[in-house]
């Protein structure tokens, strides 16, 4: 799974697996737009629902964050 | 009473003085409350009324808010996040009509004002009451409780420092749109007097006032002639003043910030940051994240972000996806919500259909960007040049210049009906002669570099993915409705080879 996401947040933006921060739509490595095509990808790829409470810093700020939410998710 | 007028320089001192006397916290608090009523006195004792009376709803509600959410806050600890987000959807459920009023009566307010301003009313008096810098803080206090629904800020109990917050006056007539949040935290712990801060308060605030009163309001003269007569000049004089009309604009807004900025630098708070030299930016995207900051970060969190992830528009570009393939449905899922941000953007900035016009003009550039975006990465690799290219960073750089320009030209008074009337034997035509070339010699290029490799520009772009296609067989079907010459009593086939 863990590959699957790391493909899946390369294909939206490489710079995504080298940022190391907490932020990653604040620091400016990633764009709005960026952001709603990821979770498209996700939702689509694991089919399931990302609820709008987790699109935030919190589970959305770098990779690990994104792992981790989908860990939580599915269980 | 405006930051530039005399009066506020002595209301200012005479402010200051006081404040960096009194040691006392509280006290500090008190007095700053005083002077945020003083200065909106001054702007009207009924725009006084309604804001403190906003201001007063906006409290309540957020401790009503506050008060359902307790039970929530007893039992999420001990629930795994998916089961605390169950609870706290049903305890959104029980606040939403206290937040959905409190909404309801600020926009229902900023609206009326908005259509009262469009509808005239302000004219006569006694039908519309304008509260200084009703836009701003009604998007402060907006913010403000849906933050306290979503449960991202805590909530202020003292009902003074709240009323200090959104009264502040350095903020209130122009912004920046602050986050109650991160005010209130600062209005509840304000530093005693630091002769460093003092320096750099004022400093700023020189600044700002040199870009004001120096620059902004010399370069009005001009921007104000040639736009008042603009069939009395030539299209290189409206050129130039749509620029300096720009540059203007820079210099009166970011001058407005750096002045309150450096006043409130002085009072030992910071005020969200502004603007972020927005003319270096390489993009449409860029440029308004580096401009009016505070605005597009507040339409990006309470507009865009709420649309893009809602369930029911998800379900949309899912089905959009399945039918129509991941572009579409990520073009879609941008698109819509981006569309709507614009669209408030425009009204917002003003009322009537050029605001309107304007709002679409930037959101379209911005989607067409970020969808072309692929493509002109293609480009630029067979033309083997770098991103970081010196040259392409300065024509991105001047590229989004001239789109802040022409947007600006939609929404100078009047412009509009001058876009479709005389502007056209103008600008367009002027534009063609000089851009027509340009494009066509790019285009013989593109061929050129084609040929050497055994392709051809048709055969390249009928191998792109539709999206890029059909983008492109847009783009030239407006060209052709826009610049394109026909119409009664133009005869399209005397082709001057006809007449050999």
């Amino acid at each position: 799974m863990e590959e699957k996401i790391l493909e899946i947040l390369a294909a939206n933006n490489e710079d995504i697996l080298d940022y190391t921060g907490d932020n990653m739509l604040e620091d400016g490595i990633v764009d709005s737009f960026e952001i709603i095509a990821i979770v498209g990808d996700l939702e689509e790829e694991f089919d399931i629902e990302i609820d709008a409470a987790y699109v935030v810093e919190e589970y959305f700020g770098n990779k690990d964050a994104i792992i981790k939410l989908m860990k939580m998710l599915l269980g | 009473m405006t930051y530039i007028s005399v009066n506020f320089i002595y209301f200012l001192i005479i402010f200051l003085l006081a404040y960096s006397m009194i040691p006392q916290q509280r006290i500090k608090k008190l007095l700053l409350l005083a002077g945020n009523l003083c200065f909106y006195w001054w702007a009207g004792k009924a725009a006084l009324a309604i804001i403190i009376g906003s201001a007063v709803v906006v409290y309540a509600c957020a401790r009503g808010v506050d008060w359902v959410y307790a039970g929530y806050r007893q039992k999420a600890p001990e629930l795994s996040p998916p089961d605390r987000l169950g609870l706290f959807k049903e305890y959104k459920k029980k606040s939403i009509y206290i937040v959905a009023g409190a909404l309801a009566l600020l926009l229902g307010f900023l609206i009326y004002v908005k259509a009262g301003r469009y509808l005239g009313w302000e004219k006569n008096n006694r039908l519309l009451i304008v509260p200084l810098g009703i836009s701003y803080y009604t998007l402060s206090m907006v913010g403000y409780l849906i933050d306290i629904y979503r449960d991202k800020v805590k909530c202020e109990r003292n009902i003074l420092s709240f009323m200090t917050c959104v009264t502040f006056f350095p903020h209130i007539i122009q912004g920046p749109i602050s986050r109650y949040d991160k005010l209130l935290q600062q209005i509840n712990n304000l530093p005693g007097f630091e002769y460093e801060r003092l320096c750099n308060g004022l400093q700023l605030m020189l600044w700002g006032y040199l870009k004001k009163l120096v620059l902004a309001d010399t370069l009005y003269l001009y921007t104000t002639n040639v736009f008042s007569n603009l069939s009395g000049y030539r299209l290189v004089n409206i050129v130039v003043a749509m620029v300096l009309y720009a540059v203007q604009l820079y210099a009166d807004f970011s001058g407005c910030i750096d002045i309150v900025s450096g006043i409130a630098q002085i009072m030992g708070i910071n005020l969200e940051k502004n603007f972020e030299r927005p003319f270096f930016s390489q993009s449409a995207g860029e440029f308004w994240r580096r401009w009016h900051i505070s605005l597009g970060q507040w339409f990006k969190d309470y507009i865009y972000m709420p649309i893009a992830t809602a369930s029911w528009f998800k379900g949309i570009t899912k089905k959009i996806r399945k039918s129509r393939g991941r572009q579409w449905g990520i073009i879609i899922s941008v698109t819509v919500p981006s569309l709507a941000v614009w669209v408030m953007t425009g009204i917002w900035h003003g009322t009537g259909l050029d605001y309107i016009l304007w709002g679409l003009y930037w959101g379209s550039i911005i989607i067409l960007s970020e969808i072309l975006d692929n493509w002109y990465g293609k480009i630029r690799d067979r033309l083997g040049l770098s991103k970081e290219n010196l040259f392409l960073r300065v024509f991105r750089m001047g590229r989004t210049f001239g789109f802040y320009c022409v947007g600006l030209l939609i929404i100078i008074r009047s412009s509009v009906a001058y876009v479709a009337g005389n502007l056209e034997r103008t600008v367009w035509e002027n534009g063609i002669i000089i851009i027509g070339p340009m494009v066509l010699l790019a285009v013989e290029c593109l061929q050129e570099k084609f040929h050497k490799q055994g392709k051809t520009i048709r055969g390249f772009l009928g191998k792109q993915r539709i999206v890029v296609r059909w983008t492109i067989y847009l783009a030239a079907l407006m060209a052709l409705a826009v610049f394109g010459r026909f119409g009664v009593g133009y005869d399209a086939d005397t082709f001057i080879y006809a007449s050999f």
